[in-house]
């Protein structure tokens, strides 16, 4: 029976809507710059001074990289950086994990709702948040805003996120599968002020520090934060400098409304119309074997477009997000579909869209029901949904067509490796190989294999040698998975898989939490015709042949030959690796577009010498036969495709 | 015409197969209630799946949906066993514009 959590009195004051904050919810105290309306900016200065925000976004990511110590954001990118308007409209955002930026901006305006009369906000502060009801994916995402001043007047803000490897909570990493509510997940701070006048708040930061398993690595993350945000602010009093508050306050409003008109006239060059896409995460946490869906309605009308949830799943387990993540993760579809040629000024694009988020799903969850995989469910499940209705509506449009992705990517494959690192230290860190997904075939060609995320569009697969040499495993292999990338005319991106074992860990074991949806069933979905990508999977082959393997000077190149014991691990639990454990995870490639038996036979017979395709795929689902010498057999190929055809409408 | 995907058009009121010109439905419905649609086991969807029963109790379906004319698989979904076809393109039915908006050589590709 499901547990009753009762919504707490007053936690509505913690949610924001991302809506730009009244003034007069605002404390008067706080002098709040605004330029001359009828300030005119000549073009060439626009272009400079748009540029130099660009640029001056793209420092303050080198800075946060440069500082951080840990691999998630120095060797994988799961952090992003933002310069927001006075009130918090998004300006700029970086290309690292988008989801996590694409909030800052709830973060903000609640902060100068909630913070500007107590303990107020003054140059040289900065705000710690990691609430997911305030704007975080889940409390693992943590932000630092800082305030940027002119004079007395609040000019405008900038903002960091990195994904922190442990904030506390009952499993490691913070990924608490055993949990249903959040009072036993990482602690949630809604925006609280970690440096004053230019100082960290030692009794502030001991707060945060003290739920961690991994203090020191998160405290350099806290400085990777700071430095960015010093680096933005430095560069922004620089430009003021230069051209002036009026020019630089003026350029930020006007990237907003630029991009704004550009949205709404490509909006205006698609036919209105509804799109509907229904897809699934399974398990809620540790033994539960429910499927729980997610529901999108996208309705495109003139120049707006709403993005409805409506009919979505109750909230329910650890798998839910919050507003934020929902309005995040379908902006993660949005961008790169819809804005691949227009500024990704956040603040403007809103204008022209709508969320519906029911309260109480899974895709808008109520306090305090559990969101410590919010960042990878229901926000991920956001993105799958639009990320598919998009490309159905691009795939009405002669002119955009070519811009569509079928699904990308359907999940991510969560893996919390705790332990002794190298150096018998204790560790706990998240590996992130699953950056490399596969992305969706497009309407004139194949998805590329192992691209990245579509949440992350310059996420990083880090190094096998990195990994090794932070962490006590030994890689057996990591490779693309073959028939990973779903079939079609245009065939899906391949994903890929990864396998090793523990490696001088004198005799212990690794501890590993694992978190993931799609296992049993795919989640990066075709379109037109095309199949949906591979479903994830974990699998431990308990008390393996390796060790013998190793004496024989060899390396297995598949866990079916190691022996042992084979489990197939459920999408959400916590285990032991013993040093004799082989483990193997595999993450989803790209939906395919089109109907494959229209897939030209000979990119087939390529596919299947390049290990993209197996033999049976290629026959059963792609009607294409080869000979002795894996060439097409043109004669068979045509006589298997009419045999398709005939079947399916028998 | 007017383009709804890569195999299907709105003409003069109804959904066609712009490979050949089957009509399916009114341009005001769901295509699918004129496609032949095959339920299959969800393995189908891909080689790589295994029996979803190792991990839940719900029953998760792969649908396919094909021109009656021509045999072209048009669409898929991948959804729990009680969910109806879901309505997942529904261009607003105007008769003002339907102008050819399929240029010919998207046309003439088939």
């Amino acid at each position: 029976m499901a547990k009753t959590i009762l919504k707490i009195p007053g936690s509505e004051r913690y949610h924001s809507d991302g809506h730009r904050p009244e003034r007069n919810r605002i404390s008067p105290t706080l002098k709040i710059f605004e330029h001359d309306p009828r300030l005119e900016v000549d073009p060439i200065t626009l272009e400079v001074v748009a540029h130099k925000l660009w640029q001056i976004n793209d420092e303050q990511g080198q800075a946060l990289k440069k500082v951080s110590g840990s691999p998630v954001a120095t060797d994988a990118n799961d952090f992003n950086v933002v310069l927001c308007d006075e009130l918090g409209d998004i300006v700029n955002i970086g290309p690292y994990y988008l989801p996590h930026a694409a909030n800052v901006d709830f973060m903000v305006k609640w902060t100068v709702e909630h913070r500007s009369e107590n303990p107020g906000i003054h140059p040289g502060d900065m705000f710690l948040c990691n609430d997911p009801w305030v704007g975080a994916l889940h409390p693992q995402d943590v932000a630092v805003l800082s305030p940027v001043f002119v004079g007395d007047e609040l000019f405008c803000w900038t903002g960091s996120t990195i994904h922190a490897v442990d904030v506390g909570g009952i499993n490691i990493g913070s990924w608490c599968v055993d949990a249903e509510e959040h009072f036993a997940e990482g602690m949630a701070y809604p925006p609280i002020k970690i440096v004053e006048a230019g100082e960290i708040r030692r009794d502030v930061e001991d707060v945060y520090l003290r739920r961690s398993r991994a203090p020191a690595l998160v405290g350099l993350d806290l400085r990777a934060h700071i430095a960015s945000n010093n680096v933005a602010k430095e560069r922004i009093h620089e430009l003021v400098g230069r051209y002036g508050a009026e020019i630089v306050h003026a350029v930020m409003k006007k990237q907003m409304d630029y991009a704004e008109e550009r949205f709404r006239a490509r909006l205006r060059e698609i036919p209105d119309g509804t799109w509907r896409c229904e897809t699934y995460q399974e398990v809620a946490k540790t033994g539960d074997r429910r499927v729980h869906k997610t529901v999108l309605t996208l309705t495109k009308e003139d120049d707006r477009i709403t993005f409805d949830f409506t009919g979505t799943d109750a909230n329910v387990g650890m798998i839910n997000s919050t507003r934020a993540g929902a309005v995040g993760g379908s902006m993660v579809a949005i961008l790169p579909q819809l804005c691949f040629d227009i500024p990704w000024a956040l603040g403007g694009l809103h204008r022209a869209i709508e969320f519906v988020t029911p309260v109480g799903t899974i895709i808008n969850a109520e306090f305090p029901h559990g969101v410590s995989m919010g960042s990878i469910s229901g926000t991920w499940s956001c993105t799958n949904a639009a990320n598919v209705c998009i490309a159905k509506m691009l795939s009405s449009v002669p002119e955009l067509q070519d811009r569509l992705l079928a699904g990308c990517v359907g999940s991510w494959t969560t893996v919390i490796a705790s332990g002794l690192d190298n150096n018998k230290q204790p560790f706990v860190t998240m590996i992130m190989d699953c950056m490399a997904g596969g992305w969706g075939a497009r309407s004139f060609a194949d998805g590329v294999d192992t691209a990245g995320l579509m949440a992350a569009i310059t996420g990083q697969c880090p190094n096998v040698e990195t990994n090794e040499g932070f962490y006590p495993i030994l890689y057996l292999y990591r490779r693309e998975t073959k028939d990973s990338g779903g079939a079609g005319e245009f065939r899906g991106g391949m994903g890929a898989t990864s396998c090793w074992v523990p490696y001088d860990t004198d005799g212990r074991p690794l501890q590993l939490v694992l978190a993931t949806f799609g296992e049993a069933f795919p989640t990066a979905l075709g379109i037109d015709g095309g199949y949906p990508a591979n479903t994830a999977m974990y699998k431990m082959a308990r008390r393996a042949t390796v060790a013998d393997w190793f004496a024989r000077g060899e390396i297995p190149t598949d866990i079916a030959l190691v022996g042992g014991e084979l489990e197939y691990l459920p999408q959400k639990c916590e285990t032991l690796q013993e040093p004799g454990d082989v483990f193997e995870h595999t993450w989803s490639g790209g939906g395919g577009f089109g109907d494959p038996i229209d897939r030209e036979p000979e990119r087939v017979a390529e596919d299947v010498r390049n290990d993209a395709v197996s033999t049976a795929a290629a026959r059963d689902i792609y009607g294409v036969v080869l000979d002795a010498s894996g060439g097409v057999d043109t004669d068979a190929t045509e006589r298997r495709r009419e045999a398709i055809r005939a079947e399916r409408l028998s | 015409m007017r383009q709804i995907d890569h195999h299907l058009a709105i003409d003069d009121g109804v959904i066609v197969c712009r490979r050949c010109g089957h009509e399916l439905a009114p341009a005001d419905e769901n295509f699918k209630s004129g496609a032949v649609m095959k339920e299959r086991p969800i393995e189908q969807a891909n080689p790589l799946i295994v029996d979803p029963r190792t991990f839940i109790d719900d029953r998760v379906v792969f649908r396919q949906y094909y021109c009656p004319g021509c045999a072209a698989l048009l669409e898929n979904e991948v959804v729990l066993a009680s969910t109806p076809p879901v309505w997942d393109k529904q261009l607003a039915v105007q008769t003002a514009d339907a102008a050819a908006r399929v240029p010919a050589a998207a046309e003439g590709r088939r």
